[in-house]
């Protein structure tokens, strides 16, 4: 962070070269919202985050601040902080660039949330894929030690807190925060049924704030610059900047930091560089699979989270992705269907069994072998797993599942009319 | 006889000692080996068992239920071919067919040398430079055939 107020958090820093290595990163005023926390109160602190309007960069949304104060401020009490680093939703690969380019700004964001909440361990749980960006993590949490950021009596000061870097294995769904607390106590990612909440009873049953990577790593900029400041980034409701991912038919595919709230016309057409090959849009995954499509004539919408709960889909982990003419909805559907039914845990039969049911339909649908009441009973499969399971995967199954089919069921009935064109 | 010993048997016992209760290494343990004995065999089950005092049923329970652990040896050089939509639609599909054409490569199989093997996986994060695969822990993007070629020729020596 530079001494003047930026409007952007991540991109300034982005650019400076040695910025993982913490001389480089100090040399940029890295460090100095830590000794500012060390030096306010700690509920001070929760209401700066309160008033920065910053909401969970996973893809619920929730407030951080009031999920912060959730958590019982008793310092007698054992409690932990995980990090959220199990980047899985597919189109997603903003926190990727965090952890490899800026582990000190996370590092930093979970000393000053562990001193705000009175939490002295830490872990990252970081999907087993990123090994490379574990071991960068690794490392400038060696650095952060040998400098007294974090360890025994962090600068100076009466607060001990350490972390520890965990490697997931591969399973989408320990990106579910319960899930996530059962595989970190080495069991199979199953989620658990709330209440209780974590803040009540997480890791080992004890009091845990679970947040996202971009989350916390947004927290230093909140302390040096307020939390007013924060919020006044972003639109209503909706603090701060987000990193935007853009992949698909766009002509520059990446990350874009941009204020909370930016059209997503705009972000493809003026910041991804519009469709490839001046092809015709089709359609928009605006916030990871997981976040049901737009059609083309859909995207004039601002990217906050509830601007896109209102039109019927969710900013989730802001990973967008882009369809042109020539991209079929029926093979995104396929590629859809697969991955929820091979990541679906199997606890709850609704969501186990339903996308099943879906996976042999859908089948049925490439063989040419379905009609159109096929169709609907994916619609009717779909939308009867919403609301009946554990964790929030069984109405992600329903809603881009049925979502996709209602919106591109002429194109599936196009397909089965074809005179099996392909053999 | 001990089945996990030396370097491998060291770090176990460093990973049980960084968590409130040592169960929380079970995954750091099964990567470790993986990494030293290219594989989890019946008799590191067995070991990490006793050693973990959990049964062996909840530790296949676990390996079979992430995707990155393996009862089976791979190749020298492990493909994870991402087979999601950002991959897939741009690329990826055409990779799977150059793999199996070229190498013989089909997913879950071996090429007859054991230096590649090749799994298809779901998102790997790498959707800006896809298609991409992740090689062994590297990471690689914006691939063609002819890329991929060139690559593994490399890795091949």
């Amino acid at each position: 962070m530079t001494e003047k107020l930026e409007n952007k958090i991540f991109e300034p820093l982005f650019s400076i070269e040695g910025i993982e290595n913490i001389e480089v990163y100090e040399e940029h005023g890295g460090y100095k919202a830590l000794r500012e926390a060390l030096k306010m109160k700690r509920d001070e602190i929760i209401e700066e985050v309160k008033n920065s309007n910053l909401r969970g960069r996973g893809g619920a949304g929730f407030p951080a601040g009031m999920k912060w104060s959730f958590m019982p401020m008793d310092d007698k009490i054992e409690k932990f902080l995980i990090v959220n680093a199990d980047e899985g939703e597919p189109g997603t690969f903003k926190d990727k660039y965090i952890l490899s380019r800026l582990p000190h700004l996370l590092i930093e964001g979970m000393a000053i949330t562990a001193y705000a909440v009175g939490i002295k361990k830490g872990y990252i749980y970081i999907r087993g894929e990123y090994e490379e960006y574990a071991r960068i993590l690794e490392k400038a949490i060696e650095e952060a030690r040998r400098k007294k950021y974090i360890g025994k009596n962090i600068l100076g000061e009466k607060f001990t807190f350490n972390i520890v870097v965990h490697r997931g294995a591969g399973a989408y769904i320990c990106g579910e925060e319960t899930a996530l607390i059962e595989s970190l106590e080495g069991k199979r990612g199953h989620p658990r049924l709330k209440p209780p909440f974590p803040a009540n009873a997480g890791l080992y049953g004890k009091p845990t704030l679970i947040n996202n990577v971009e989350t916390i790593a947004s927290i230093p900029a909140i302390i040096k610059n307020k939390g007013f400041w924060f919020a006044s980034l972003g639109s209503q409701k909706n603090g701060g900047t987000r990193l935007f991912g853009v992949s698909g038919k766009v002509n520059s595919p990446g990350i874009y930091e941009l204020p909370m709230g930016t059209n997503l016309k705009e972000i493809i057409y003026n910041y991804a560089g519009g469709i490839k090959k001046d092809k015709k849009l089709k359609a928009v995954i605006p916030g990871g699979i997981s976040a049901p499509i737009l059609k083309a004539d859909e995207i004039d919408i601002p990217m906050d989270f509830d601007s896109l709960m209102k039109a019927g889909s969710m900013l989730g982990s802001g990973a967008i992705m882009v369809f042109d003419e020539d991209d079929s909805m029926l093979e995104v559907l396929r590629i859809m269907i697969n991955f929820y039914h091979h990541e679906s845990c199997g606890q709850c039969a609704p969501c186990r069994y339903g996308t099943d049911v879906i996976k042999k339909l859908v089948d049925k649908i490439l063989n040419k072998e379905a009609t159109e009441e096929d169709i609907d009973l994916i619609i009717q499969t779909a939308q009867s797993i919403i609301g009946k399971t554990i964790c929030p995967f069984g109405d992600a199954v329903g809603m881009a599942v049925g979502t996709l089919v209602r919106k591109f069921k002429d194109e599936i009935l196009d397909f089965l009319r074809e005179e099996n064109a392909e053999s | 006889m001990k089945f996990l010993t030396g370097e491998t048997e060291k770090t176990i016992k460093e990973l049980m000692g960084k968590y409130e209760d040592p169960r929380s290494a079970l995954l750091p343990i099964l990567h470790t080996v993986q990494r030293d004995y290219g594989y989890i065999s019946k008799e590191a089950i067995e070991e990490i068992s006793e050693i973990l005092d959990i049964p062996k049923v909840e530790i296949k329970g676990v390996i079979t239920f992430y995707s990155m652990l393996r009862e089976k040896p791979a190749g020298k050089y492990h493909i994870q071919l991402c087979r999601n939509v950002a991959c897939y639609l741009n690329g990826g599909k055409e990779l799977v067919e150059f793999l199996e054409k070229e190498y013989g490569l089909k997913p879950g199989t071996f090429t007859d040398n054991m230096k590649f093997s090749l799994s298809l996986v779901e998102c790997i994060g790498q959707c800006e430079i896809a298609p991409a695969v992740q090689i062994n822990d590297k990471f690689y993007g914006n691939l063609t055939p002819k890329k991929l070629k060139e690559i593994l020729s490399k890795l091949e020596g």
